[in-house]
This record gives structure tokens, sequence and C-alpha cells, in this order.
């Protein structure tokens, strides 16, 4: 079921831009290797979209994201869910026994902030991305998820409330290496180059992102992270080791994520 | 959608800014009241993490009093219910979140505030 849709959506992403694709496919041909290209998701922007998921059970299914809603025009600005984001799923599905007993309370995504500003909007859905062409997020229907959006840069305005309070972190981030005149380029223009754009190593934004993980996860938490092999996963495995302890896997395709094993490491 | 919820947790990040930066008190509001589905386990399970004056300074500021001052050690129907209401039926839509400690002010817009700083603001 799923994979047809994945079929589906790998097209629509060549139609509407190269670098989507190529992003894609990359991927797709590291796909099946041992530690292949990536992790998770968080992401981007010196301005980030940060979405605010706090739901207590909603890993009791995945469903397929709906795209019902989504005109042609759409695909020209927005960056749809695509095989990163269909990793993510698979990351959280294969995991799902073990999110359900950690009950997480609050969790944080964070994703490029064009998709804002420019009115177009996404949400997560139960951990599934709805990008919307509604006006505002008042029409989406959201009531049953406790999902608010705050835009900001990382995760800054939540450290002082949120410290070690963050149970679950996705970022998918812009991670496709890029000259840093791209990067820079990408963010000035908040466009959805902004969603790949990752500079020097792809890990310009990320490794901002990584610095803030420390403080944000709680005991218990984890994080998801997508990159690609380009990003040297192991070399950002030994670096949230060193600094902070932080132990992370490298799961089937393209998954990582970094978990705390016990309290007793946390509360140092 | 910021909510109630959502409010009790974000704080001034302005550079130098530390302390006194919490909450960040509304102004020029317009609020939406939608309903939410009623979970008592939810709530029960996210009461800890509240700043519970906050919480009810801030629901007072926008004409809910049905909060207690403090926080019971019973939680019963009634109080869940309010408590429900205040954390997750209001919706700030339109508004200015303004930090009591250094002034910054952080405006919200189709109901999403914008938290972002400028470089110099930047800690």
């Amino acid at each position: 079921m799923r994979s047809s849709r994945r079929q589906n959506l790998i097209f629509r992403s060549t139609c509407s831009s190269r670098y989507v694709c190529q992003r894609s496919w990359t991927r797709h041909d590291d796909g099946g290797g041992k530690g292949g290209s990536t992790w998770v998701q968080v992401y981007t922007g010196p301005a980030l979209c940060l979405n605010l998921l706090i739901y207590q059970d909603v890993f009791k299914m995945i469903p397929t994201p709906d795209l019902s809603h989504l005109t042609r025009a759409d695909y020209e600005h927005v960056y749809e869910p695509a095989e990163d984001t269909f990793l993510i799923l698979d990351a959280l599905e294969e995991h799902a026994d073990e999110l359900k007993k950690m009950a997480p309370l609050t969790c944080l995504e964070v994703r490029d902030a064009y998709l804002v500003s420019s009115v177009k909007y996404w949400v997560l859905r139960r951990y599934i991305y709805v990008p919307t062409s509604t006006r505002t997020p008042a029409e989406v229907p959201l009531e049953q998820i406790h999902l608010d959006v705050v835009h900001t840069s990382l995760a800054h305005p939540l450290h002082t409330r949120l410290k070690h309070s963050i149970d679950i972190i996705l970022f998918n981030p812009p991670y496709v290496p890029t000259v840093a005149e791209e990067l820079l380029d990408a963010q000035d223009l908040k466009g959805i180059e902004g969603s790949w754009a990752g500079g020097q190593d792809g890990m310009q934004i990320t490794n901002k992102l990584l610095d803030e993980v420390d403080v944000l996860l709680s005991p218990h938490g984890r994080m998801y992270l997508v990159a690609l092999k380009e990003n040297n996963i192991p070399e950002i495995q030994l670096r949230m080791k060193n600094l902070y302890n932080l132990q992370s896997t490298v799961s089937f395709v393209v998954i990582a994520y970094a978990v705390r094993f016990n309290e007793s490491v946390f509360s140092r | 959608m910021v909510r109630l919820i959502t409010h009790n947790l974000l704080a001034c990040h302005a550079k130098g800014c530390n302390s006194n930066n919490f909450p960040l008190p509304f102004s020029n509001v317009q609020i939406e009241i939608r309903e939410a589905e009623f979970n008592p386990e939810f709530l029960k399970a996210f009461l800890p993490k509240i700043e519970w004056k906050a919480l009810v300074d801030t629901a007072k500021q926008l004409g809910d009093m049905s909060l207690p001052l403090e926080q019971p050690e019973m939680m019963d129907d009634d109080f869940l219910k309010s408590f429900h209401h205040v954390l997750l039926e209001i919706h700030v839509e339109e508004g200015v979140m303004t930090c009591p400690n250094c002034k910054h002010e952080y405006p919200i817009s189709n109901g999403i505030p914008n938290m972002l700083l400028a470089e110099h603001e930047i800690g």
C-alpha cells in the first residue's frame, strides 16, 4: 500500500524539481546498504518553523499521508512527502512498540520556515506530513491532536521551559551538500531550495540543531534525524557520543536515532 | 494556534534576557474558541509540566477566571474540564506577546507566533 504511494510521490517529485528528484534517488541508491544514507528529521533555516506536537497517543497507527487536498500548484512550492518522509514513518513504525511504552508527552519537529511564510503550511498529523494549501491553520482539521506551530530559529524559545523535557525530536534537515553561497541564497530566498541546501558537507544547519539536542531531550528521549552518507554519519554518531553521551543507531536503510540509554547516564 | 499550552512553554530568548522572561503577556488579541477532545489522561500527565501561576494569570488576562489560584490536590472532573478548556480550546489568532523583562515584542499572525530575532538580538 505504502510502496505504491511512494512511487507516486517520487514521480511527482521528479516533475517538480530536479534536486528533489536527485535527493530521492541518491537515497534510493544507498538503500539496503548497511548504514546507508541517513537518518532523521529536523530541520532548517535561519528561520525555522517548528512544529510542536503534544499528543499522548500518537503511535496508535500511522496512516499514509492524505494528500487529497493538494492542487497541482501546491507542488511547485511545497516539498511534499517523499522518500525521507517515508523513512521517518518507517522508522517510527519499526519502533512503535518502544515508543508506545515511552508514552511520549512532548514531541518536537523542526521544519522549514518558508512553508509558513509563504502561507503554505505543513502539519504533522500523527507524524504524517500534510502539506496544505489552506489559507489559515484553522482550516486544518487538527482538533484531535494537540499540535501548535511556532515560527522561530531552531528551538531557542523552548529552552527555558522544555529543558530536558522533549521525548521525541524529529529533524529532516536540508542535508544535501552544496557550496556555501547556495545555502545562503536558499535561506535568503526562503524558497523550496531551503529544504535541501545544506552547505558544506550538508551539515551546516544540522550541526546547529545537534548542539541543542542535549539540552532538549528528556531522560528517555530520542531524536530521529535524516542524513545522507555524504554527511558522514559515523562522525555524527561519534561526536554526539563524545560530547553528550548520546548513543545512536543507524536503522535499516537510513534511520539513525539518538537515545539516552538510561537515566543514570542522563542525570549526570 | 497559540493555545495556552504552547504559550506556557515559550520564553523570551533575546540576547542577554535570562530572567523574568516568562510568561509573555498578550496584548491586542483576537481569540477563537475551538472545541477539542477531552482527554483526562493527557491532562493529568501534562499537568506537572505546566507553570501553574503563569497559566492562571494568562487565562485571567484573556477573561477566563475558571482556574483555581492554587493547583488542587484532587483533580475532579470539574477541574479537569476547566483545565482542558483553558489549556487547549482558547486559541489566540492575532496579537502580540511582550517580554516583561526586555520588552521585546513577538507578533502572532494567523495563529502562529513569530519568535524570530534580528541578527543582533540573537544570544
